[in-house]
């Protein structure tokens, strides 16, 4: 999952590099929504303190 | 009777330096000719694409060199640098938008929440801090101080709107091609990315991130007995 979305920003930015600019745009605000999805994800079930 | 060149004229009115120019809608402020100014955006968005990737690769040295794994918050950091070069890369490559310098805008709030959010959850546990120091801060402070002085920015180029009808202009339009040196600020950018992806891959397997930081790759020995 994690690893999905760091290699998704890979995507993003061999997109922009291979002037594709609304695909890069569109999968950047996707991996808005994925960001905060992962930051309530983690938020809940961490297990503090380390 | 007003011509078609004086209307014109007074749309478009040619730029001066006076300080009433800052504050008259009849006139139009530029400190620089089109040409310093168009470098100096592109200057600060070269800035912007290069150093949050510094930022990540100075992480993943105390990661391979200090043996620091980075734990999950540690990990959507890095998610949040990421995002906020996106803009600049963008920007570099079609022209400056104002859409372009919202990515990275959402980048900077995603990125300042998480480490704010570790500070109060440290905080709460009554802990001195967590993780190795880099400077004095340990590495989730750097990622706060970095996206409030990213936000700010990202307000200061927002206003500036030349840069915007400079990138309009045939003259300033980016060509297709990329230049050398925007694909080596590229290549830096996808390497960097691709560490943090193999990081990623050891750490966390194709899951979720564990939210204590192993003290190993525990998806390592897995990976090589798939080999």
């Amino acid at each position: 999952m994690f690893a999905l979305a760091v290699g998704a920003f890979l995507v993003a930015f061999a997109l922009v590099l291979s002037n594709r600019r609304k695909p890069a745009i569109g999968l950047a605000i996707l991996l808005m929504g994925v960001c905060v999805v992962f930051y309530y994800v983690h938020s809940f079930e961490v297990d503090w303190p380390w | 009777m007003v011509t078609g060149d004086q209307a014109a004229a007074e749309q478009s009115p040619t730029g001066e330096r006076s300080f009433s120019a800052l504050f008259s809608d009849k006139k139009k402020f530029e400190l620089l000719s089109d040409e310093a100014a168009y470098r100096l955006a592109r200057f600060f968005n070269y800035f912007g694409l290069i150093v949050p990737m510094l930022v990540v690769l100075a992480a993943m040295g105390y990661q391979v060199f200090g043996d620091e794994l980075p734990c999950s918050h540690c990990n959507m950091q890095r998610l949040g640098f990421f995002m906020l070069a996106l803009g600049p890369a963008l920007n570099l490559r079609f022209g400056f938008r104002p859409s372009h310098y919202g990515i990275s805008l959402a980048g900077a709030f995603f990125l300042g929440t998480v480490a704010l959010d570790m500070m109060v959850r440290i905080s709460n546990q009554n802990l001195d801090g967590w993780g190795p120091k880099a400077l004095g801060l340990h590495m989730y402070g750097w990622s706060l101080v970095i996206a409030l002085i990213g936000g700010v920015a990202l307000v200061v180029m927002f206003l500036w709107e030349r840069q915007f009808d400079l990138s309009r202009t045939a003259e300033f339009r980016p060509s297709r091609k990329a230049s050398g040196l925007l694909v080596a600020a590229f290549a830096v950018a996808l390497v960097i990315i691709g560490l943090d992806l193999v990081s990623v891959i050891f750490e966390c397997g194709i899951g979720l991130c564990p939210d204590a930081p192993p003290t190993d790759y525990p998806f390592l020995s897995w990976i090589v007995s798939l080999l």
